[in-house]
C-alpha cells in the first residue's frame, strides 16, 4: 500500500487528510485530465492549497472532502483554460459534459472501477507476506527470483505464493461476475 | 475461468505475469482472460499507489522548502499556485466560469469594472479571508517567533522544520541525440525545443509552475571557448557575475559562472549558475532559482550536472587511448534494489586518479595505478579487456563483450561458467545509467592449484550483452570491491 513507507503514528492532519481523500481527488482530476503528469501536478496543488487554507482545519471530514473537491474542480477548470486557450468559453458547460468524445462507456468504467475496488479490498485482507510479494511483483516490478532473494525464500516458494494469490483474486472476479449477472 | 487460465502453474506464473504485463492495456477483448484482468487491475492499483506516494513526496518537498523560508511562506505558495489566492480557497460563483479566460488576471484588471452585488459580496469575503490568512501568520510570528495555529497544524510532522536543503530523490534519465542527463523522478520536462539559437533546448522543473529550473542548451559549433561563451551569455550579461569556476565531469571541462539577478531591473531576485563546455559540440547548462531557494536545490543541481553526458564527445572519445583524468565524479547513479529511494553515488575519494579506457564496444574508468594486462578480440567473447592492479597481481577485472543473444541478465548470470562451477554466495541487482545488472558473488576452488578465489560477476543485456567480473583471493576481495563497483558504475556501452 502506498502508505507503507510512512509512519502510521504521529501523522499530521494534512497527512491524514491525504491518506483519506487523495485517491478520490486524484480520480476526480483524472476523469477530466488524461495526462498523468498534469493530473499529478494538480493533485499536489490541491493539497498544497489545503495546507495553505486557513479554514480547512475548522471543517468536519465531509466538509473537508467537499472543499478538496471544489478546489480540485477549480484547478481542473484553470487547467482546461490554459490548455484549450479559447478566448471565452462557458466552463460550467464544459464540466457538465466533459466526456463528449469519451471512448469508455459509463457502464464499462463503472464495472472496471468496481472490480478494482473489490480487488483492493481483498488485497488488504490478504496475509502480510502475500501482500508483500504482490507489492514487490506488481508495484516494484521484481521477478520472483529477486523477490525470493529479497525475502530470503526460495524461488519456488515465491512462485507458489504468487500463484495462490492470483488464483484467489481470480476467483473473486468469477464470483463477482456471477453476482452481477444474477443481479 | 477459461482454458488459458488453467495453464497457470507455479513454474510459469512469473513468466505469464510478465507476458500479461507486456500486453497493451487498452483494447482489452470482451472475453479477456480473467488472469489478465487480475494482473491488469493489480498493476493499475500499484501504479496508482506509486503515483500517490510520489505526489505526497512532492508535497513534502514543497513544505520543506516552505519551512526553510518561514518568513516568505505566502510568497512561495503564491508562486506555486498563482491563481489560488484569488478564489481557489473559496467555492466559485457560477458567473466566473463564463469570463474570458486567457490571461485572466491581467485582462480583468483592464476591463471596465461594474459594481454590483454579485461581484462585491464575494470580493469582500475573499478580501477578508486573504487578510486573515496573511495577517494571522505574521501576527503569530511576531508574537511567538514561529508560525502557530492552523498553518502549523497542517504542516506534515515528518518534515524537519529547519530543513534547508532539498534532498535528491530517485532519478530518471532523459536522453536525446545530443546528451543524456538524469533528473529527479518527481520533476517534469517543461520544454523541449529545437531551432533558433540552439540545436536543442530542454527544460526541467520540479513542477510545471515552479520557479526552479534547469535548462540545457545544445549550441551550434562555433569558434569560441567555454570562457568566452560564458562571458557572452545573455543571462550573465544581464546579471552580476559573482564568480567563475571550473569543474570536470566525465572528461569534459566546464566553465561555471554564478550570476546574481538581484536589482531593480529584475522583477524577482534570482540566482543562476551557467555552465559552458566546448569540446566538439558546445553545451550550456543553466541552473536557476529564486535567491532564497537556490542553496536548497544545490545538491539536486550538482547531481544533475554530474550525470550529464555529452553524446558527441562520447563518440569522439571512443577511439581515444586511455587518458588521465585529474578529477572525475563518477557518472553513475546506482540505485541498488535494497535502497531504491536513495542515490548512492560512489565516492571517488578513495581512488586518487582515474583513467578511461574506450573501445568500439564500451567505455570504462579504472584506477590510474592499474594496468591493462590483456585485450583479446574474438574467441569466446567479442572482446575481453583485463585490468589488474599490477602486471603480476592475483586480482583482475575482466570486461567481456559477449556475442549478441536474447538471454536475460538473470540467465546470463546463471549460465556463467564461474557461477555454475563455484559456490554461490549471494546475488543482487543494480542499475547504472538505466542499465540493469545482475550481480552474483561466488567462491571458486581451483582444482589444480587448490587455491580458492572469490569472483563477483555482473551481467547485463539491455541492448548488448556484457559481463564484468572481479576475481581476487578471498582475503583481498573486500579490499577491491569498491574499485570494482566504481568501475562497474562508470561502465558505459558504446552507442
Amino acid at each position: 500500500m502506498y502508505q507503507r513507507q510512512r509512519q502510521i503514528l504521529d501523522r499530521s492532519p494534512v497527512e491524514k487528510l491525504y491518506d483519506k481523500h487523495a485517491r478520490d481527488i486524484f480520480r476526480y482530476i483524472h476523469r477530466y485530465i488524461f495526462s498523468n503528469e498534469d493530473a499529478d501536478d494538480l493533485l499536489v496543488e490541491v493539497f498544497l492549497a489545503a495546507i495553505q487554507s486557513p479554514t480547512l482545519a475548522t471543517l468536519n471530514m465531509e466538509e473537508q472532502f467537499a472543499w478538496l473537491q471544489r478546489v480540485a474542480r477549480n484547478k481542473v477548470v484553470d487547467y482546461q483554460r490554459r490548455v484549450t486557450r479559447y478566448p471565452a468559453v462557458a466552463l460550467d458547460e464544459m464540466l457538465d459534459s466533459p466526456f463528449d468524445t469519451d471512448l469508455i462507456t459509463p457502464e464499462k468504467a463503472i464495472v472496471e472501477r468496481e472490480e478494482v475496488e473489490l480487488l483492493r479490498t481483498h488485497l488488504s485482507a490478504l496475509p502480510e507476506l502475500q501482500q508483500q510479494v504482490l507489492q514487490l511483483r506488481f508495484g516494484d516490478g521484481l521477478r520472483t527470483k529477486e523477490i525470493a532473494s529479497r525475502l530470503n525464500k526460495s524461488d519456488g516458494a515465491i512462485r507458489s505464493l504468487l500463484l495462490r494469490s492470483l488464483n484467489l483474486l481470480r476467483d473473486l472476479y468469477g464470483t463477482y461476475d456471477k453476482e452481477r449477472i444474477n443481479g | 475461468m477459461d482454458r488459458d487460465d488453467e495453464t497457470l502453474t507455479a513454474e510459469n506464473v512469473d513468466e505469464q505475469i510478465e507476458h500479461y504485463l507486456s500486453q497493451p492495456q487498452t483494447s482489452l477483448p470482451y472475453n479477456a482472460k480473467t488472469t489478465f484482468l487480475v494482473v491488469r487491475d493489480l498493476q493499475s492499483i500499484y501504479a496508482e499507489n506509486h503515483r500517490l506516494e510520489q505526489a505526497w513526496a512532492r508535497i513534502n518537498n514543497h513544505v520543506s522548502a516552505l519551512n526553510a523560508n518561514n518568513n516568505s511562506i505566502s510568497e512561495e505558495l503564491s508562486i506555486i499556485q498563482p491563481a489560488q489566492e484569488e478564489k481557489k480557497a473559496l467555492p466559485t460563483s457560477g458567473s466566473i466560469f463564463s469570463l474570458p479566460v486567457r490571461h485572466r488576471a491581467s485582462k480583468r484588471s483592464q476591463q471596465p469594472f461594474h459594481w454590483n452585488w454579485r461581484t462585491l459580496g464575494p470580493g469582500l469575503v475573499a478580501a477578508m479571508i486573504l487578510l486573515a490568512f496573511f495577517a494571522w501568520p505574521i501576527a503569530t510570528y511576531a508574537l511567538y517567533g514561529t508560525p502557530i495555529g492552523i498553518l502549523q497544524s497542517f504542516i506534515p510532522k515528518g518534515t524537519p522544520q529547519n530543513r534547508s536543503t532539498v534532498g535528491v530523490p530517485d532519478m530518471k534519465e532523459y536522453s536525446s541525440q545530443y546528451f543524456t542527463i538524469q533528473y529527479p523522478s518527481n520533476w517534469v520536462i517543461t520544454s523541449v525545443s529545437a531551432g533558433g539559437s540552439y540545436l536543442q533546448t530542454v527544460q526541467f522543473r520540479p513542477s510545471a509552475t515552479s520557479t526552479i529550473f534547469v535548462n540545457i542548451n545544445v549550441l551550434p559549433a562555433n569558434g569560441s571557448s567555454a570562457d568566452q561563451l560564458l562571458h557572452m551569455d545573455p543571462d550573465v550579461r544581464l546579471g552580476t557575475l559573482l564568480r567563475t569556476s571550473s569543474i570536470t565531469y566525465h572528461d569534459i571541462p566546464w566553465t561555471v559562472g554564478s550570476v546574481d539577478l538581484t536589482g531593480p531591473s529584475h522583477t524577482q531576485a534570482g540566482k543562476l549558475e551557467v555552465a559552458y563546455a566546448h569540446q566538439g559540440t558546445p553545451y550550456r547548462i543553466e541552473f536557476g532559482a529564486t535567491t532564497d531557494k537556490f542553496n536548497a536545490y544545490t545538491s539536486v543541481f550538482n547531481t544533475m550536472f554530474a550525470s550529464f553526458y555529452a553524446h558527441t564527445t562520447a563518440v569522439a572519445r571512443a577511439t581515444a587511448k586511455p587518458t588521465i583524468v585529474p578529477s572525475v565524479t563518477p557518472m553513475a547513479t546506482p540505485t541498488g534494489i535494497a535502497t531504491p529511494a536513495a542515490i548512492a553515488t560512489p565516492s571517488p575519494t578513495t581512488i586518487a586518479d582515474i583513467k578511461v579506457y574506450s573501445s568500439q564496444y564500451f567505455t570504462i574508468q579504472y584506477p590510474s595505478n592499474w594496468v591493462i594486462t590483456n585485450v583479446t578480440t574474438g574467441g569466446t567473447y567479442q572482446q575481453t579487456v583485463q585490468f589488474r592492479p599490477s602486471a603480476t597481481s592475483a586480482v583482475f577485472v575482466n570486461v567481456n563483450v559477449m556475442y549478441h543473444n536474447d538471454l536475460s541478465s538473470d540467465l546470463l548470470l546463471l549460465t556463467d561458467p564461474d557461477v555454475q562451477l563455484g559456490t554461490q554466495l549471494k546475488t543482487s541487482s543494480v542499475t547504472y545509467h538505466s542499465i540493469p545488472w545482475r550481480v552474483g558473488i561466488v567462491n571458486l576452488l581451483d582444482s589444480v592449484s587448490g587455491q580458492s578465489s572469490e569472483v563477483e560477476v555482473a551481467c547485463s543485456n539491455q541492448n548488448a550483452p556484457y559481463k564484468i567480473e572481479l576475481s581476487a583471493p578471498p582475503a583481498m576481495f573486500n579490499a577491491y570491491t569498491q574499485s570494482f563497483n566504481t568501475m562497474l558504475a562508470s561502465f558505459y556501452p558504446a552507442s
